[in-house]
């Protein structure tokens, strides 16, 4: 039995009810280590190529990270693999917790497919599974639903639901971890409804021993010396992620839907940290983490959960001009508890004004409703989306079905990749997130790309000492970052493996994490927690295996470069005052079209994929010991 | 003790479990950390056999744990 593990993938079939316990090849920890790699191996072959996502044949696997469930400092992320409906693109989003608790409960991954005949929770408590009705729980909000299933199983069960947009399979609905994890941008909530499931709980008291107890004490009690002495560590506690503006010291720095950029500073009054800190309550971390992100907030006197909760103001206030942070804040409550993602939302909403404006929609189409850049118009559509009434129905599939009831006309309106609203707007910042949204398989997910360039103004030698941090060869340092700059497209490459690598390993990728771990501290956490030694160079290889995976399995989905993408928009200049603001490297360069589809070459490139086709090559797959997958593409035509 | 402060990161419950049994297990722990949801708080309890190592205060980063 390899150490660190459960050891164990739970299989269940709704359909007939039966589960098996099988159990985890050897091979698969080593090849592929955990979470991330583990669960985009197995979606490869379990996916079947051009499924409907919301098909029972569509499964849902879920993994734990290698080092869920350790001591490790932030080893929480655990991943939710499937087909998403939003992107019809094969993805695994990451949440916090659930994943220690699984292994707990006698498992590292499972495979739920088929579909019930009823509404049921998932149950996987100490090494059994249950499913148990849940037609009283349908219907109900993920904070009732969670609340009732911690009074059923135990406040210790970590829970995992959806809500009503789950339910009426708005594309757009994720779920909660516990009421403040987010879970499955893109549609899990709608994936899993469609197998009729409410909720997944996990509880159990099994042990996790690893090989080396001791030396993995001492170097992860090192790590979170570093963590907790981080001199910037109150200020992201209680801002989170939103406190790299703070840092960097950013006046302006909203994006008013992908329009206009903020300069006179009066979003930051209504919306900023002093704003925040009145309603901010307490820190909530995932298990093991020393910097939290998440945080209790006070709105109308009632305590909630949020994740990254200023983000509100960006999301909500600045795009619709809300008069308050509450306001904004009440928005992201009312999506939390409805399970839909408040950021794709935003987006579809102000598509459908955009649409509006340019008379493309019209009055006729909206039931007499005026569609504005208002509070009024939000409060309505959200409700519409969550019932599915009206414009409402169609907004809840997304902008596809958008551009397919109004037509071209409107494709040029929709600021979206890979049919999900954009996570950065390049124009304000160009860092490595902005080149990852638009290429990775998985559709508009930056976090991959995430690197010292999300602090602007870093120096050359700051990118080389990151690049060495994750063992980038010193001659591949001194190229991507010459005397003049970095090329950001090519560093995106080794931000990938890295978000990779940690992805299997369960290590969070936020940025103080990122901060302090290297590459050397996974390589001696992961001997100490399996026994098994391998190189950085091998764990990084690793990583890029597990993305080489998810990227292989989307090619098969018919993905390819033209799908890699700016949109439009991001091509012409925001408004900023009387000012006007292009699209920019990160060395202040001008780009145009053709010099971002060089940045993207530049990336294919580094990964060694053709330039050309921007797809992995035979021999490639083959160096990588994925020959069965180079087969399997290039029996189909693919590469 | 201020549970206040506590904001489920559970390093004191791993730490004391590797601490006791050389083991990561939440059941071996002899401080348990459960929610509270009033408010979205967190409680915190010591198990009768605890022998105040302090190894879970030395793990708590967040000021719910902390000696006099």
């Amino acid at each position: 039995m390899a150490k660190g593990y459960a050891n164990f993938i739970l299989h269940i079939d709704l359909t007939t009810g039966e589960a098996k316990r099988e159990p985890l090849a050897e091979e698969l920890c080593r090849d592929f280590l955990g979470g991330f790699g583990v669960n985009n191996r197995l979606a490869y072959d379990l996916i079947p190529p051009g499924i409907d996502p919301l098909s029972p044949d569509n499964p849902v696997i879920l993994g734990a990270g290698m080092l869920n469930g350790t001591q490790a400092p932030a080893s929480s992320r655990f991943f939710a693999t499937t087909k998403y409906p939003t992107t019809q693109a094969i993805g695994s989003a990451s949440g916090g917790g659930f994943g220690f608790m699984l292994k707990a409960a006698g498992f590292d991954h499972v495979i739920i497919r088929g579909q019930a005949s009823r509404p049921v929770v998932i149950k996987i408590i100490d090494n059994q599974l249950e499913l148990e009705n849940a037609d009283d729980l349908w219907g109900k909000d993920i904070f009732e639903t969670t609340d009732e299933l911690w009074k059923r199983y135990g406040d210790e069960s970590q829970v995992i639901a959806l809500g009503p947009a789950g339910e009426r399979l708005v594309k757009s609905s994720f779920c909660l971890v516990n009421k403040i994890s987010t879970l499955g941008r893109g549609g899990l909530g709608a994936v899993l409804a469609s197998k009729r499931v409410k909720a997944i709980v996990a509880r159990g008291e099994k042990s996790i021993s690893v090989q080396a107890p001791i030396a993995f004490a001492k170097k992860a009690d090192a790590l979170l010396q570093g963590l907790a002495g981080l001199p910037y560590r109150d200020s992201w506690l209680k801002y989170g992620p939103a406190v790299a503006r703070f840092l960097a010291g950013r006046k302006g720095f909203l994006v008013k839907g992908f329009r206009e950029l903020d300069l006179d500073e009066g979003l930051e009054r209504t919306y900023g940290p002093e704003v925040y800190e009145a309603l901010w309550q307490v820190a909530r971390a995932c298990p093991s983490c020393p910097v939290a992100c998440k945080a209790i907030v006070k709105l109308a006197d009632r305590a909630l959960p949020f994740s990254a909760a200023l983000a509100a103001a960006e999301i909500w206030g600045a795009r619709f001009n809300m008069t308050s942070l509450e306001e904004a804040m009440a928005c992201r409550d009312l999506c939390n508890r409805n399970g839909l993602d408040d950021r794709m939302a935003s987006g579809l909403i102000e598509f459908a004004v955009d649409l509006y404006e340019a008379s493309i929609i019209k009055q006729s189409d909206t039931d007499g409703m005026r569609l504005k850049r208002d509070p009024e118009t939000v409060s309505c559509l959200l409700k519409m989306i969550l019932n599915r009434e009206g414009i409402g129905d169609m907004l809840a599939e997304g902008f596809g079905a958008v551009i397919a009831r109004f037509g071209p006309q409107a494709k040029k309106y929709a600021v979206e990749i890979k049919g999900l609203d954009p996570y950065r707007d390049p124009r304000e910042l160009f860092d490595g997130m902005a080149i990852s949204q638009a290429v990775n398989p998985r559709g508009s997910y930056g976090v991959p790309g995430n690197s010292p360039a999300y602090l602007p103004g870093r120096k050359p030698d700051q990118f080389k000492r990151y690049l060495a941090r994750l063992g980038v060869e010193e001659n591949t340092r001194e190229r991507i970052c010459p005397e003049d700059g970095v090329n950001i497209a090519r560093l995106t490459r080794y931000a990938e493996d890295w978000y990779s690598l940690c992805s299997c390993l369960g290590i969070c990728v936020r940025q103080p994490v990122t901060q302090v771990y290297s590459l050397d501290d996974l390589a001696e956490l992961y001997a100490a927690a399996s026994g098994w030694n391998k190189t950085g160079q091998e764990l990084m290889r690793a990583g890029e295996r597990a993305w080489t995976v998810l990227k292989a399995a989307n090619i098969r989905e018919g993905f390819g470069r033209q799908d890699d993408r700016f949109p439009d928009v991001f091509f012409e200049p925001l408004i900023a005052g009387k000012k006007r603001v292009a699209l920019r490297d990160y060395t202040n360069r001008v780009l145009g079209r053709t010099e971002v589809e060089r940045l993207f070459t530049d990336y294919y490139q580094e990964r060694g994929w053709h330039p050309d086709t921007g797809l992995p090559t035979c021999a490639g797959l083959t160096d990588l010991g994925l020959g069965h997958m180079a087969e399997d593409l290039r029996r189909r035509g693919l590469i | 003790m201020n549970s206040g402060k506590c904001v489920g990161c559970l390093l004191c419950q791993l730490s004391c479990s590797l601490q006791t049994a050389n083991e990561f297990s939440a059941g071996l722990s002899l401080i348990r950390i459960y929610r509270n949801p009033v408010g979205e708080q967190f409680n915190i309890s010591f198990a009768e056999n605890c022998d105040n190592c302090f190894v879970c205060v030395t793990h708590c980063t967040y000021g719910a744990l902390e000696l006099d």
